[in-house]
């Protein structure tokens, strides 16, 4: 990468006779322990700005954990809830693979973490109630038993989970709740408020929950505003083949995680705000700005984008955010912190501020920027005031664009809409694309 | 915050008269002889009894040094510099503005304050950074921004949203001024900024209106706003504030066209300006109207390392080709040439003359009269 962090001063470009000073070594105190997880880098749009009128920048926050794979290191223990659907739409190949799927997760799991298994139709069976998997074949014989039922009560199999995993009284496991439906939500309470309201309830408990939509039924909106209201994963899964795959994805990606409940804040000085975080939305303080990254697993950087006010202000070196990231560290056991000093100086040469743009934050731009270029496509064909034609040109482009930037998961998902275009398929396009635009905004990067 | 304290801990090791790698028993010994000779002195009496505290705990005292270790060591300190390779030097040279040399690590928050366009706060140090504006402690000043300052709102948090001149949109989201609440319509109000500074506002048809000073404003209708007033957006209530008037920044001694430091008669080799200069080696500039002294945030000199400097302590005016020094009926007093000036009685001062505030010492060096 071209880019320059924003810590080192004296930048490529800067004059060489300016006097510059460096960055104290007391700038690095506060940083996490020697082998904390997470680390912390955060790059600046330009490294100069307009001393003489207000100006907007772009900070670009990126969370890296260290080490790759589950095997590496220590991992936290889990205490996982699987929310199955067993409605009568699931009968036979769907709920075969699900089975499948759920065996693989007993086997994955040790004595040290706790499982939970709940199916839902009409009624809700708790198959396991909040245990350590401690007799993986007898979990198995239970989901062996598991068959179809009738309706869809999606709102208590989700309560009933929750309340599982919320009775366990032990600290420092990573929770999750894996919901998977095929349907709109036919029983209980149906509507999206009181769903995403219990997704918000269980979040404050830290409980995350991912949602993993089969098939063509199931209603893309609700599954992805569950996931984007608790920082779970969102999947649309199209064949019953594929089930076992996104539950290995998502257990693997549980059993990484090595930084958990992951918040960074920005303080900032007067003069300084931030105006927005693309695909998240920060808490505001009177001079902070705070976003929660939630559970951040081995190999995966995590980038947010921050747009930032800037007011005129007299020439000179400034600080113009203190980045603090803080976090439950597996291999240390401890809240760990780490915090970057970001430093713009302010000058009123504009040939200085023409050379100190940072290539790296304005290509985090453009993929920001083709997440709601995706969305406008997204309402432009549902509204119908796009054709087919516009639509598949629009995503080609943006998919070449992803593709430039390094994003190949997300431009194959934009491969996969093109084929369902050609298709005719309008439901795999929007179930996908939604997906799309929720991995963009979540700005996950293996 | 820690750093708001960290400024102003005096230096308890000088007040008591030890080196900061003295031994418990041997902090124990000069403080015991000290604090006998401090009978009679009430107030020298309880600043070492304060150090004594800090000192003779073995937690406390370390938790002290931590902090003291995140002062920045400032350029008189020039062993820092030396031992830090990433710090080339500071400079000295900046036009139009006094040389940041030229005042002491106390005083560069009285910087930061002239750096600062806001002008607001107290001058903590937040690692080497002003906590107020950001400013990075020595890094080069240039010059002031030629736009004037604009108006802002701020809300019940202390949140800034800062306005542009000519026209901002208040709205839910894409807007100029951002607030995501379900009660701020998508294009909620239409808010414009003239170049005289002056704040108008527009409801532009928004679902749950605009109030001013509590009062539903009509709909495409312009009112006028002042300094102070709450607007509610829908739900949302903020304060708009209007920047200070560039005639009271004139008033300010760091922008005054008065207050270049002045070329002194009788300066040796190249030095070319009046000036207290410490035992430390310390300069202080002096300006061309007035310079204060002080451990105050606001004066022209904060002194934050001698427990015996009032808030404000001194001044010292230059009127008629001479420089005068006033005590500002500190409670230590102010000495010139071993003497103790009463209060608030101007003195002339003479090239060479030997100034006391506290305990803090400065020859003056200026035009000789």
């Amino acid at each position: 990468m071209n880019g320059q962090p924003t810590q080192v001063l004296g930048t490529p470009g800067a004059d060489p006779n300016r006097t510059q000073i460096g960055q104290p070594p007391l700038a690095t105190m506060g940083v996490g322990s020697r082998n904390a997880s997470l680390q912390l880098t955060v790059h600046t749009s330009n490294a100069y700005a307009n001393s003489t009128e207000p100006t907007r920048h772009h900070l670009l926050t990126q969370v890296t954990a260290v080490g790759a794979g589950v095997s590496a290191g220590r991992r936290l223990p889990v205490n996982l809830a699987l929310v199955i659907d067993r409605s009568g739409s699931m009968e036979g190949e769907p709920l075969e693979y699900v089975k499948r799927a759920c065996n693989y997760v007993v086997d994955m799991l040790t004595p040290e973490d706790v499982l939970t298994i709940v199916t839902f139709e009409e009624t809700v069976d708790i198959i396991m109630p909040a245990r350590r998997v401690t007799e993986p074949q007898l979990i198995k014989q239970h989901i062996a038993r598991i068959s179809a039922g009738n309706t869809t009560n999606l709102f208590d199999g989700l309560y009933a989970a929750g309340a599982q995993v919320a009775s366990v009284p032990l600290e420092g496991y990573v929770t999750r709740v894996l919901l998977l439906t095929d349907g709109e939500p036919t029983a209980g309470l149906k509507d999206f408020a009181s769903i995403v309201n219990q997704v918000a309830e269980l979040k404050a408990r830290g409980i995350t929950v991912t949602a993993l939509g089969f098939g063509p039924e199931y209603n893309e909106e609700l599954m992805a505003g569950i996931a984007r209201r608790s920082g779970g994963n969102y999947h649309y899964i199209a064949r019953p083949e594929e089930i076992p795959d996104v539950f290995r994805k998502e257990i693997e990606q549980v059993l990484g995680i090595t930084g958990r409940n992951a918040r960074l804040t920005l303080h900032l000085p007067h003069g300084c705000t931030v105006r927005q975080v693309y695909g998240t939305t920060p808490a505001h303080g009177a001079r902070s700005s705070e976003i929660f990254l939630g559970d951040i697993e081995r190999g995966t950087t995590v980038s947010k984008l921050w747009e930032m006010e800037l007011e005129a202000r007299r020439s000179a070196t400034y600080r113009i955010a203190k980045a603090v990231l803080t976090w439950d560290d597996a291999n240390t056991g401890l809240i760990e912190t780490t915090t970057q000093n970001v430093l713009l100086e302010f000058t009123r040469d504009m040939a200085t501020i023409s050379r100190g743009a940072d290539p790296l934050v304005a290509q985090e731009l453009a993929v920001v920027m083709a997440s709601r270029d995706l969305e406008k496509t997204m309402q432009g064909m549902k509204t119908q005031q796009l054709s087919l034609a516009d639509v598949t040109r629009a995503i080609e482009r943006t998919q070449q664009l992803l593709t430039q930037q390094g994003r190949i998961n997300e431009a194959q998902e934009l491969n996969q809409v093109a084929q369902a275009a050609q298709r005719g398929d309008g439901s795999a396009m929007e179930k996908t694309l939604i997906g799309t635009i929720y991995h963009l905004d979540q700005g996950r990067k293996r | 915050m820690e750093t708001d304290t960290r400024d102003v801990e005096p230096d308890y090791y000088a007040i008591i008269g030890v080196a900061r790698d003295a031994t418990p028993e041997e902090i124990r010994r000069v403080y015991g002889e000290k604090i006998r000779e401090a009978q009679s002195d009430t107030e020298r009496f309880s600043s070492l009894s304060t150090a004594y505290e800090i000192l003779k705990d073995t937690a406390k005292r370390a938790a002290y040094d931590r902090r003291q270790a995140l002062i920045p060591q400032f350029p008189e300190s020039t062993a820092m510099i030396a031992s830090n390779p990433t710090a080339i030097g500071f400079a000295t040279q900046q036009i139009g503005t006094p040389p940041p040399n030229g005042i002491s690590l106390p005083s560069v928050c009285a910087m930061d304050l002239s750096a600062c366009p806001l002008r607001s706060g107290s001058p903590a140090i937040d690692e080497n950074f002003c906590a107020e504006c950001g400013y990075l402690l020595g890094s080069p000043l240039g010059d002031l921004p030629r736009s004037r300052p604009l108006p802002k709102f701020v809300d019940v948090q202390g949140r800034e949203f800062p306005l542009k001149l000519g026209e901002n949109i208040v709205g839910r989201e894409n807007a100029d001024v951002v607030i995501p609440h379900n009660t701020v319509s998508r294009r909620h109000s239409r808010i414009l900024v003239d170049d005289k500074g002056m704040v108008s506002l527009e409801d532009m048809g928004s679902t749950n209106g605009t109030r001013v000073a509590s009062i539903m404003i009509p709909k495409h209708q312009r009112t006028g706003l002042q300094d102070r007033m709450v607007v509610q957006f829908g739900g949302v209530k903020l304060t708009l504030i209007m920047p200070v008037e560039e005639d009271e920044l004139l008033a300010l001694p760091e922008v005054s066209e008065k207050s270049q430091p002045l070329p002194a008669i009788a300066a040796p080799e190249g030095d070319t300006t009046a000036r207290l200069i410490g035992i430390t080696g310390v300069v202080h500039v002096l300006m061309a109207d007035r310079t204060t002294f002080g451990r105050r945030a606001g004066n022209t000199v904060i002194i934050s390392d001698d427990s015996y400097i009032s808030g404000n302590h001194a001044e010292i005016v230059y009127k008629d080709g001479s420089f005068i020094l006033t005590d500002l009926g500190s409670t230590n007093g102010t000495k010139l040439n071993g003497a103790r000036l009463p209060p608030n009685r101007p003195e002339k001062l003479k090239n060479g003359d030997a100034i006391t505030m506290g305990q803090t010492e400065y020859t003056f060096r200026g035009p000789a009269s």
